[in-house]
């Protein structure tokens, strides 16, 4: 009793306000060190193969001798349609697939992003298991030009190739679909959109052979000419559209086999070079965050994730003595793997950071990172509501056995009300303690809700421009969003308002949203959350100061974080055209079905909307 | 006397020893999917074993849970190899598979152990053995410390497979029994047997695993397992022919745990003469068929002696019965009792049929009748033969 009866009335203690502030600091410092250590080997595990069934590297593969000339003549063929209209290659591809018996089929599809017009054509052709049952596919896909926009001229030779070799065994458990997609990100999409029945039948054309459930999907990059050119690795692309990822085990199994059976050594996150120490463990696995967080599609295999479609890509890279056969016998190894399995890959993780091609971090381990940077703000907003809720007045402490200073003994002594205990004695204590503090909610509610729904505008207008218009509006969004916290602080203060106790409240809403969203997307996102948290930490720290010293240095840190400085400066970094991310990221809206600018527009840009308006408006009292 | 004895006593010899006159074979692969591929296979190869040392099929119980024969993955459709030279189909075309797909469940496996089954099962699904029956139970599957998966759905305990021996030999369905089990932690399955006269083996200790053979890469799964490749190995290359005298002792001997890459383990203490006994038995007592005959008694059974019996009983009764009611007065109760048995008495006597003694002065009469039968048969067949030479 005694004990809660001082937990209870330590609840009082001004001190008790104090603490938050550190309290949010630990957080942000464990949370940014928890992610540090996580390349260390007491924190990472090895990678191994989860599902028994995949057996990867078990088969000999016999993808070699005769099956080398009809490559090359594919090869030639492909390169003889590279200048030719969509319309001739989709006839001549539909035609080597028939040449091999196999049914085939085309898809046409038009999409409008940024202004532009993506408009291209599928073939596809499916292989029915001879003695399967037709209830599920795998699916190989060779898109006619990879991420980089070249031809993909051995990647769907290799395609056309492995169609004629699979239809010969008579061992396939499923069907198997080949596709050569007009692109890398829109025509596999449009087809697995079509395959589902969830696209839009004007502009998409709907599939005339389907087969059954997609079980994987392994796209093939190898971008070489007619004559052919030897690489030195293979670079696993695995990160989906929103930071979706593929079962760990396709990927594993593809490295195993790869690696173990064919040789050929595997790298992910373009680390060309790899030779497992921290630094480059570390290095993958923030490249690896940076890639998941922007959400964006990085291969064919990207767009069967929504559709819970485990994908990669395997795409050749470097200059060195693996040729085209090895990757053909590693994409047969992987089918014959993947044929093996008997129901969805499910045994290993959806969620995990990779570290090296044969070490990672699962969820559990990495997850409280992201999940204390966000709690750090949850802390503050509690925070501060419990100080909008304190009486601004001094409350003195009676009780206290330390002397009271000079200058406490000049001022007036504070009021005190007598209160009649239930056992009869009688007891003062500072009214400031009685009385109740109402606090005004109007404003900061109707604040944050305004700060959100301005976020709606950017969102649209960026999802929207015309691509010639989007430098414009960029720049001018830049220039708007640096100016209007203070010129809204100025506004406000026109009205004598926000009151101190406002200020605290409309900071306190804003950060407890903030909270509450990025342990949300924590769960989904790992790394989007966890790299706008970083971005966002000093919103937990500023506050409405009068003092210039403080409320200047403030306002520079939370002007250089505006989400669009930092977009902009990132793309400086990394030497983009701040043009080409904003076409694609309307393209990803339009197409892929991208969520990454609705994260930004609606959870971090008016949050720091929010803290940026709080401090301003301290300079402005 | 003494020749006399000596010739006794070697007569006596070979009963001493092989006290059977059946064998059976319960052959059970617990797991089904085609990466298991290697647990049909390892029971398929005992099948064909046994069947090659004499076993019929009529007597072989063979459990399978999936037909990898059939099974698209398989790159070599209707066949099942053991090994990766592919010598020998294990399915070929004379395979008697009893139990397969989902009928392989716990219960049934108890159920066909035990014989409790309904009485519309097929015999050629029962296990239809007696107490001069040898039974040789090999199991394989996915197994843990005193259990074993059956199909991923349940598994089956070491008590559940222990107690369900007891009541085989309470209800005398087996004379003694070799158990045999190939998986993980294989020997836990075995430790809680208390029924006498079950000799077991199997393939690794508790916290042991039990390891595949050799991968075939062109059926693309493992094909065989360790214990049961080197239980072949020697089976097939020791135990040549039905006559063979190599005993359980040699066969336990012939395990290399360098080959295995397990401990195999033996338990010998539930068997009668224990170890030394255990060891002496042949394999063809286990693994092959041995015809010894046993007649019954060499004594005369007489049929109707049991009707005799049971007047005499129900006359002991009646006597009973009149001793008490002149005692007591007694309810009319026991009186209906009695009936009621005596309904049942004249049921059974109705159902059964069997040998009548026959009064030996009673049938004169009939022998002069048979005689004159024949006799006039003979004179009619004369006399039509007289006729037609005229």
């Amino acid at each position: 009793m005694a004990l809660i009866a001082t937990l209870l009335a330590l609840r009082k203690d001004a001190r008790i306000l104090k603490l938050p502030p550190y309290l949010s600091a630990i957080c942000i410092i464990v949370g940014v060190a928890w992610l540090l250590v996580l390349p260390l080997d007491e924190y990472s595990r090895n990678t191994y193969v989860s599902e028994n069934a995949l057996l990867p590297g078990q088969v000999h593969t016999y993808f070699t001798g005769s099956e080398h000339n009809i490559f090359r003549a594919y090869r030639h063929e492909v390169a003889g349609l590279a200048d030719r209209s969509v319309e001739e290659r989709t006839q001549r591809l539909s035609d080597i697939f028939r040449s091999s018996n196999l049914k085939v089929a085309t898809q046409r599809y038009s999409y409008q992003a940024a202004g532009r017009n993506i408009s291209n054509q599928n073939v596809y052709a499916v292989l029915q298991g001879p003695r399967a049952d037709a209830t599920e596919a795998i699916v190989l896909i060779g898109a006619w030009t990879n991420m980089d926009g070249q031809i993909n001229h051995s990647g769907v030779a290799l395609v056309l190739t492995l169609a004629r070799y699979f239809k010969r065994w008579s061992l396939w458990s499923k069907d198997v679909i080949f596709l050569v997609s007009g692109d890398s990100t829109s025509g596999p999409q449009a087809w697995v959109d079509a395959y589902h029945d969830s696209h839009n039948p004007d502009t998409i054309e709907s599939l005339s052979i389907k087969s059954g459930a997609l079980q994987g999907a392994v796209a093939v990059d190898y971008p070489a000419g007619p004559w052919g050119h030897r690489y030195d690795k293979l670079h696993i692309v695995y990160d989906g559209v929103n930071g979706q990822l593929p079962n760990l085990d396709l990927f594993n199994t593809a490295v195993n086999i790869a690696n173990g059976q064919m040789g050929i050594s595997c790298t992910l996150q373009r680390m060309w070079k790899h030779g497992d120490s921290y630094q480059e463990r570390l290095q993958t696995m923030l490249r690896g965050m940076i890639s998941q967080g922007l959400g964006h599609a990085s291969g064919p295999h990207s767009s069967f994730m929504p559709y819970h479609v485990d994908a990669i890509t395997l795409q050749t890279v470097g200059d060195g003595w693996h040729d085209e056969m090895g990757l053909g016998r590693t994409v047969e190894s992987l089918f014959r793997s993947l044929n093996n399995l008997l129901e969805h890959l499910h045994q290993s993780f959806f969620f995990y950071l990779l570290l090296h091609s044969k070490r990672f971090v699962s969820i559990g381990t990495y997850l409280p990172s992201a999940m204390l940077i966000a709690a750090n703000f949850s802390i503050t907003a509690i925070a501060l509501w419990v100080q909008s809720g304190r009486s601004t007045s001094p409350i003195p402490n009676p009780a206290s056995t330390s002397p009271p200073s000079t200058k406490a003994n000049e001022k007036p002594e504070t009021t005190m009300t007598a209160v009649k205990t239930p056992d009869g004695s009688t007891t003062l204590i500072p009214t400031p303690l009685l009385s109740i503090t109402e606090r005004a909610l109007f404003l900061p509610l109707s604040f944050i809700l305004f700060t959100h729904f301005l976020g709606l505008l950017p969102l649209y207008i960026f999802n929207n421009t015309p691509e010639p218009y989007l430098r414009l509006s960029f720049e001018t969004t830049l220039a708007l969003t640096t100016a209007l916290p203070l010129l809204i602080a100025r506004a406000l203060s026109l009205f004598h308002r926000p009151t101190h106790q406002e200020t605290t409240l409309i900071q306190c809403f804003s950060l407890l949203l903030l909270g509450m969203f990025l342990a949300a997307l924590a769960t989904l996102n790992f790394s989007l959350s966890f790299l706008i948290g970083i971005l966002t930490t000093p919103l937990s720290f500023v506050r409405a100061s009068r003092n210039r010293l403080v409320a200047l240095p403030a306002l520079g840190v939370l002007l250089a974080l505006n989400p669009v400085v930092v977009i902009r400066a990132a793309t400086v970094y990394w030497g983009k055209d701040v043009v080409e991310i904003l076409v694609q990221a309307a393209e990803g809206w339009h197409v892929w079905g991208l969520w990454t600018q609705v994260v930004v527009w609606l959870v971090w840009w008016p949050s720091w909307f929010a803290g940026a308006v709080v401090v301003g408006s301290g300079l402005f009292a | 006397m003494a020749p006399l004895l000596l010739l006794l006593s070697l007569l006596l010899a070979p009963l001493a020893l092989g006290e059977h006159t059946s064998n059976w074979a319960v052959l059970v692969s617990t797991s089904r999917f085609w990466f298991n591929y290697r647990h049909l296979a390892n029971v398929l190869s005992l099948y064909r074993t046994v069947k090659r040392l004499g076993i019929p099929d009529s007597q072989i119980i063979l459990m399978l849970p999936d037909d990898m024969a059939c099974n698209p993955r398989n790159a070599f459709p209707g066949n099942v190899f053991n090994n990766a030279d592919r010598a020998l189909d294990l399915y070929g075309d004379n395979i008697e598979v009893d139990y397969r797909g989902y009928e392989v469940t716990v219960e049934a496996f108890i159920r066909l152990m035990t014989d409790r089954v309904s009485p519309d099962m097929p015999r050629s699904k029962r296990l239809l053995t007696d107490d001069r029956s040898n039974i040789l139970v090999y199991m394989t599957g996915h197994g843990g410390n005193e259990f074993l998966k059956f199909q991923d759905a349940e598994e089956i305990s070491a008590f559940d497979l222990a107690d369900a021996f007891e009541q085989m030999w309470e209800k005398k369905r087996y004379h003694e029994m070799l158990f045999m089990i190939d998986t993980c932690q294989a020997n836990t399955m075995y430790s809680k047997f208390y029924s006498p006269n079950i000799l077991a083996t199997g393939s690794s200790e508790i916290d042991q695993s039990s390891y595949s053979h050799h991968a075939d890469n062109d059926v693309g799964v493992a094909v065989i397992d360790r214990y049961t490749y080197y239980n072949l190995e020697f089976l097939e290359n020791e135990v040549r022919q039905p006559s063979s005298k190599l005993t359980m002792g040699d066969l336990f001997d012939s395990y290399d745990e360098d080959k295995i890459h397990s401990h195999p383990g033996v338990r010998y203490d539930l068997f009668a003469g224990g170890q030394t006994a255990a060891r002496s038995r042949l394999v063809m007592d286990f693994f092959g068929n041995v015809q010894n005959v046993e007649v019954e008694g060499g004594v005369k059974r007489n049929e109707t002696e049991w009707q005799d019996e049971l007047r005499a009983i129900e006359n002991m009764i009646a006597e009973a019965k009149k001793r008490h009611n002149e005692s007591l007065h007694t309810s009319p109760q026991h009186a209906s009792v009695i009936d009621e048995v005596k309904e049942q008495e004249a049921k059974r006597q109705v159902r059964r049929e069997g040998a009548v003694k026959v009064d030996e002065e009673e049938g004169w009469s009939k022998q002069i009748i048979g005689a004159a039968t024949l006799l006039g048969c003979a004179g009619a067949w004369l006399a039509a033969s007289f006729l037609e030479s005229v």
